[in-house]
């Protein structure tokens, strides 16, 4: 599906107040959402291609829920706890939010697989920064 | 330490350190039990707990600066009279050498003795406790003949047993339990020093007095 | 509450040791790494003088006999409740029957070689003598005065109710309060009493140099390899009264740290003492791991002491707010 077509389609659903939209065909299946749903380019449009079967997956944007410090990995260890393509189930970390000595989870809110770290390690966030993209699980 | 003045050195910002001066006797001991009684009433001072003519003073809260606290220290050492003690006279029973006396063989090296001698000059006083230290239940004696004093092994031994009877340097002490020593044991004894179910855990106080009994020399 | 089902030698029952019984020639004892041990108990939301388990050797293994908050501090050791990977510094729920594993500990950015396992309401074993902490050589306190063993059964001071949430955690201590000399970790130290009688070279060596921890070394002394330690002449003192944190000199030049688990007096000269602020260090010095000492004052030695317990306080706030703010949700 011509990208242009789905980015006018996505924004005549937000006007039309439609929150979800399962579209199926011969070699696709497409479900747009409205959480998190901003009208402007939507940064999964171009990894369209890279789906085997042609699916569109949609991502969701986990955000800060406390002023801190973000940190990829715990400060014990060397590698991130949730790399970019990692599937996590639902309540598993894909982050910390660290507030002087005390470090709290960023909990995946459904299962899906990680994608991009929109902020990087160590930045300072406010309430409601988008840290880390989170998309479907693949069927 | 011989000198003519105590000295007091800190034990990193855990404690203090008061030495007395002069060679180690039990007058000097007596006035060490004062001062420890008397310390032990000061609210920065946790626990005062005497050594061999000396005094650990061991912190509830390390003060900003040990100078005054120094003073007033040296103020009650002079002051200081010897503690007059109603100690109890308890006997244990040795067997000198053999198994149970592993580092016999390097006291009689040192001191030119032989092993009956050796156990004779030992068992022969009256010795007071001076302190405990070292273990649960472990007493420092005063009293030790300086002709079996033997100097503390180069490298401590991992474990020696409960009731092993040692000589380090000019003192001698019973072990209470198995642990590491550093010191020549000679010989050993059977005797329960401490129950930590009872009010005063330690059989044992400052001023009592041990007797060791020859019950067999083993060459 | 718990079972042991594995564990390698030294695992113990820990609080932060026995007061006032040195008169008796009982030591302190208690955790080796006594801030890892607060902040257990700080996640967990415990009394500070609550008891938990210090585990020195790994694999260790354990299963929760009925439902259990705990929390699980020092040493990053790969833990795990039955295959999920729990995140070290933080407190975990545990249902009855799962099994908690601790791997060996991860060389991550931290190199440390105790973990602490704090449960909720603190690991229940009677008082003795005012402590909760194993007397080894005295055996008496904690649980039967020894190690822990497979089949033994330790309870927990308090119900704990198995939350849903995520948890939280603690930034350790050792990267938030960082010591190094040379590269290598690092402890300050006073001089004590016999430091002047020591040669020039016995001195440089002490500040300049690295000091091995042999594998003779445990919780009654750390044992030193270096170049060896010399008086100017020999020195014979009196027995006398010592804390952990003293370096003693035998007559080998070969320092021994005195640690918890140390006598409450010795004789042999002591060159100088590791301040009771930075004992947590050495404490989590693997064996074979190399450390330096830092020359420090009084001064310095009780603001390190202070920043200690400010980090503990600031711990215990932020734990304190967001455990109340959680529970509300």
């Amino acid at each position: 599906m011509p990208f242009d077509d789905l980015r006018d389609l996505s924004i005549w659903m937000a006007e039309a107040g439609i929150d979800e939209l399962e579209l199926t065909g011969p070699s696709f299946r497409l479900r747009l959402n409205g959480d998190g749903w901003q009208a402007h380019d939507d940064p999964t449009g171009d990894r369209q291609s890279e789906t085997a079967s042609g699916q569109m997956p949609s991502s969701d944007v986990v955000a800060a829920s406390t002023v801190g410090l973000f940190l990829h990995r715990h400060p014990l260890h060397e590698t991130a706890l949730a790399p970019e393509g990692t599937p996590v189930r639902a309540g598993q970390a894909l982050g910390l939010l660290r507030i002087g000595t005390l470090l709290v989870p960023v909990p995946a809110p459904r299962d899906g697989i990680v994608g991009a770290m929109l902020v990087a390690h160590e930045t300072v966030v406010g309430f409601g920064t988008g840290l880390v993209e989170l998309h479907p699980r693949q069927r | 330490m011989i000198s003519d003045q105590p000295r007091i050195s800190t034990l990193g910002t855990s404690a203090l350190l008061f030495e007395a001066p002069g060679e180690t006797d039990l007058v000097t001991q007596e006035r060490i039990w004062t001062l420890a009684r008397e310390a032990e009433s000061w609210p920065e001072i946790r626990e005062a707990v005497p050594g061999m003519n000396n005094l650990m003073l061991n912190f509830s809260r390390p003060p900003g600066s040990c100078k005054p606290i120094e003073a007033r220290l040296r103020a009650a050492w002079t002051a200081a009279e010897p503690m007059r003690v109603e100690g109890r006279l308890i006997e244990l029973p040795v067997v000198y050498g053999g198994d149970g006396g592993p580092h016999m063989a390097d006291v009689v090296a040192h001191t030119g003795l032989d092993i009956d001698r050796i156990a004779a000059i030992h068992s022969a006083p009256t010795y007071v406790v001076y302190a405990l230290g070292s273990h649960p239940g472990y007493c420092y004696l005063g009293g030790m003949d300086p002709r079996i004093a033997t100097p503390r092994r180069k490298t401590p031994v991992v474990s020696i047993p409960g009731g092993a009877v040692s000589i380090g340097g000019a003192q001698t002490g019973v072990s209470a339990s198995a642990g590491p020593s550093g010191w020549n044991t000679i010989g050993s004894t059977v005797m329960r020093f401490f129950d930590p179910a009872l009010d005063s855990p330690a059989l044992f106080r400052p001023g009592d007095r041990l007797r060791f009994k020859i019950t067999e020399v083993i060459r | 509450m718990i079972e042991i089902i594995a564990t390698g030698a030294l695992a113990t029952v820990q609080d932060h040791g026995r007061r006032g019984t040195l008169k008796w020639g009982v030591g302190a004892s208690g955790a080796l790494d006594d801030l890892a041990l607060a902040a257990g108990n700080i996640l967990l939301g415990n009394d500070e003088h609550a008891a938990g388990i210090e585990i020195q050797i790994f694999p260790f293994q354990a299963r929760f006999t009925d439902d259990c908050v705990f929390a699980i501090t020092g040493a990053d050791c790969a833990a795990s409740l039955d295959d999920l990977p729990l995140p070290p510094w933080w407190i975990h729920s545990a249902s009855a029957g799962q099994i908690l594993s601790l791997g060996l500990p991860r060389q991550g950015t931290w190199r440390a070689s105790r973990a602490y396992l704090c449960l909720a309401g603190g690991v229940d074993v009677p008082l003795v003598l005012g402590s909760r902490s194993t007397q080894l050589r005295g055996a008496f306190g904690g649980l039967e005065g020894r190690q822990l063993r497979s089949g033994d059964r330790l309870r927990a001071g308090a119900t704990a109710k198995v939350s849903g949430h995520a948890g939280f955690g603690l930034s350790p201590p050792a990267l938030d309060l960082p010591l190094t000399e040379g590269g290598l970790p690092a402890v300050r130290v006073l001089p004590a009493a016999e430091y002047a009688q020591y040669t020039e070279a016995a001195h440089d060596a002490l500040w300049n140099e690295p000091w091995r921890v042999t594998p003779q070394s445990d919780r009654y002394g750390y044992r030193l390899d270096g170049t060896p330690l010399h008086p100017v002449a020999p020195i014979e003192t009196r027995s006398h009264g010592i804390v952990p944190g003293v370096i003693q000199v035998p007559p080998n030049g070969q320092p021994i740290v005195q640690m918890r688990d140390a006598q409450p007096s010795g004789g042999y000269p002591k060159i100088g003492v590791v301040i009771e602020a930075d004992l947590w260090r050495l404490g989590q010095a693997p064996i074979g791991s190399r450390i330096r000492f830092i020359k420090t004052s009084w001064d310095e030695a009780i603001a390190v002491g202070e920043l200690n317990a400010r980090w503990l306080t600031e711990a215990r706030r932020l734990a304190d707010l967001h455990r109340g703010r959680t529970r509300s949700n």
